[in-house]
């Protein structure tokens, strides 16, 4: 089964993120639906948002991967960060939860 | 009164390389880079290392990076001259290698026109790069250069590449000096937020676990955290196994040590991987040439992975507790937590089962080594006995396939950046180049320490991989920079034959260069190196012995076809499916 995603992706002011970006999905099996962008959604900073239907496993694996591009500085995935699915991750710099509200969520 | 000095891209961009403290750079020249090798024939402080093939400058790279823990340089002209780089860029991005190359391009009016020697290489090494950038103007490179270093050291190492057009090099313009002189290679490790509940925790996985397992990767030797992971295995006296590049993290002789995991790992560590119930996994990125079968690894074990990419996490394992963080200052603060617990000696007294099974399997089924024909395994073993008692320093480069292995499993590496392999990439000719990188750079850590003892850099291939970058033998010899080659010559791609006899019924299927290789003794005579034959049981010991001596010297090892890497564990298979040698008792 292949899922619909929505995700959102902010970044930086270059056609070289906006290509490295959309090249991470490329050749892995996803398919596009939409495809919108903000240009300058913040101060150089512009959002892509994407429907794309494809493997969720290998999406979330790709999307922690987007994560530390220097340029990108968000990615968020039906609306609830990425780090959802590493739950219990401890982490220097917290990330906020939004769905759950809470920060760096310990296991054991 | 003025404050600037007009000054060119290319002044500027060595301006630049000296601000970041670098000493060695590898390259070729050609039309795009022109204007830099005019402005370094006047540089003395920076050795430039003219190499024979681009691919040959990136292992270079790598194996100085990897060697010393300092950033690779790679200068490079555009077109044939970038692209020749791919492979060895994608070998340092999956083995997280911090290297930053530079390519000459076009002049910026010929961008895009198709022009003579015109590659879109930021458009090729986009996925392949940490961070690529085009540059577009000489004051472009001030803030470039140090952000490549910076991205290619912080978080997870990796290659970076810049791109710079003709005339930027060319064009001039006024330097007012640098704004900072120390540039920061890693951004400061900071605690975690809720350090003492987290560290507490994995010291109670430890204290209610009976089998518990150490395993570790090439975090730890990127990190720089060999010293507080002795301390965390004498501390708690856990067995440990380590992935290919971990290996030399801690001592390979050491007590605890069980070996290498994986396809080609001993028994007894993947053994101990299975039974386990608790697996600390430090800096490794469960591999699937460590895993095997995902669904069957470590299945009934506790997983407390410790890993500075995030993205690593959960990937193909799925962990039950995550610590994403700098390992070393991680294991720094987890050991106070350690020491402080009063009954970790009953923990460990209650683990005696654990070591006594372990100790049996060590005895079931140990590394062979055949005695009796000259093999690999008896010339790498003997290789080990001598440097082991002649206490000589020594880093090993490997190439990849059947040598690959056979180095890990029969060398103990002692010490951490001496065992250097291309792993994730698997890059055949890997060796030779990446051996002539680590010498320089180990020469040059000897200059600055004033060090009178030579670290020797053996580099091992097997007679396919030797053959992929042979044409930098004259780099080492012009250079008089003495590494000691290694060609274990079975006249088979040995590895692919070893697949083709255990997995596809024996059709050896275009692996044969039985007759179709070269005199690899007259050739590196040919560049001044000199050579020796190995094809007697008897004379093992004094080729030896002549090829550890001083100078650059290559020793070519006969060995027959038919042997083979054991133990093996078949792709996307279980320890359950391991083979430990050719026959299985009912054919013998």
């Amino acid at each position: 089964m292949n899922p619909n995603f929505e995700i959102k992706i902010i970044f930086g002011n270059s056609f070289d993120s906006l290509n490295k970006i959309l090249n991470t999905f490329c050749g892995k099996g996803f398919t596009l639906e939409t495809l919108t962008t903000h240009v300058q959604y913040q101060r150089n900073r512009n959002e892509l948002k994407m429907k794309i239907k494809g493997p969720q496993k290998l999406l979330i694996i790709l999307l922690k991967k987007m994560a530390t591009f220097p340029d990108v500085f968000k990615v968020s995935w039906n609306e609830t960060s990425s780090y959802l699915f590493n739950e219990g991750l401890q982490r220097a710099t917290p990330i906020n939860n939004k769905k759950k509200g809470e920060l760096n969520e310990t296991l054991l | 009164m003025v404050r600037f000095k007009r000054i060119s891209g290319s002044q500027i961009f060595f301006e630049c390389l000296k601000n970041e403290k670098v000493k060695t750079i590898f390259g070729y020249p050609g039309g795009a880079v022109l204007p830099f090798y005019d402005t370094l024939y006047d540089i003395e402080d920076i050795e430039h290392v003219l190499v024979r093939h681009e691919q040959g400058a990136v292992h270079m790279a790598e194996g100085y990076a990897k060697a010393t823990g300092k950033t690779g340089v790679v200068l490079v002209t555009s077109g044939p001259g970038a692209t020749n780089t791919v492979t060895g860029i994608t070998d340092a991005f999956m083995d997280s290698i911090p290297i930053v190359i530079f390519t000459g391009q076009v002049p910026r009016s010929f961008l895009g026109l198709d022009s003579f020697q015109e590659a879109d290489v930021i458009g090729v090494t986009r996925p392949i790069t940490k961070w690529n950038k085009l540059v577009r103007s000489p004051q472009e490179l001030l803030e470039a250069i140090p952000k490549a270093f910076k991205i290619a050291n912080d978080g997870r190492p990796g290659p970076v590449l810049i791109d710079i057009p003709k005339d930027v090099a060319l064009e001039e313009f006024n330097f007012e000096g640098f704004s900072k002189k120390e540039s920061t290679y890693k951004s400061e490790p900071k605690d975690l937020p809720n350090k003492i509940q987290v560290y507490s925790k994995i010291v109670n996985a430890f204290k209610n676990s009976q089998r518990p397992l150490l395993y570790f990767g090439g975090g730890v030797i990127q990190s720089e955290a060999s010293k507080e992971l002795k301390e965390f295995v004498e501390l708690t006296n856990i067995p440990f196994t380590s992935t290919l590049q971990g290996l030399g993290g801690l001592p390979g002789d050491h007590p605890n040590s069980l070996g290498m995991l994986g396809m080609h790992g001993t028994y007894a560590s993947n053994m101990a991987v299975d039974h386990c119930d608790l697996l600390l996994v430090l800096g490794a990125r469960f591999d699937d040439r460590v895993t095997g079968k995902t669904s069957l690894f470590s299945k009934n074990s506790y997983k407390v992975h410790f890993d500075i990419d995030p993205s690593n996490m959960d990937k193909t394992i799925q962990c039950d507790f995550r610590v994403e963080g700098d390992i070393k200052y991680n294991l720094k603060s987890l050991l106070p937590h350690l020491r402080r617990e009063k009954d970790l000696k009953k923990t460990v007294e209650k683990q005696n089962p654990w070591w006594k099974q372990i100790s049996h399997w060590k005895k079931e089924c140990p590394l062979l080594v055949n005695k009796k024909e000259l093999g690999a395994t008896l010339i790498l073993s003997k290789l080990n006995q001598i440097l082991k008692k002649n206490k000589t320093k020594f880093s090993v480069v490997t190439d990849v396939g059947q040598n690959q292995m056979w180095a890990s499993q029969y060398l103990h590496f002692q010490r951490p950046k001496t065992h250097i392999t291309s792993g994730g990439l698997g890059t055949m000719g890997f060796s030779v180049p990446a051996a002539i990188g680590a010498a320089f750079g180990k020469t040059e850590e000897n200059l600055k320490k004033c060090e009178k003892e030579e670290e020797l850099v053996i580099s091992i291939s097997g007679d396919g991989g030797f053959q992929m970058n042979m044409q930098e033998l004259i780099t080492a010899a012009t250079y008089k920079i003495s590494v000691k080659f290694i060609v274990l010559n079975n006249s088979y791609l040995g590895m692919v034959r070893q697949w083709q006899e255990l997995f596809h019924k024996e059709r050896f299927s275009f692996t044969s260069l039985e007759g179709a290789n070269p005199d690899f003794c007259l050739l590196a005579e040919s560049m001044g190196i000199h050579s020796k034959r190995l094809d007697n049981l008897d004379d093992v010991e004094n080729a030896i012995q002549w090829l550890l001596s001083p100078g650059i010297k290559l020793l070519e090892c006969v060995i027959p076809q038919e042997e083979m890497v054991f133990p093996i564990i078949p792709s996307n298979s279980s320890i359950k499916d391991i083979i430990t040698e050719r026959f299985s008792k009912e054919e013998k």
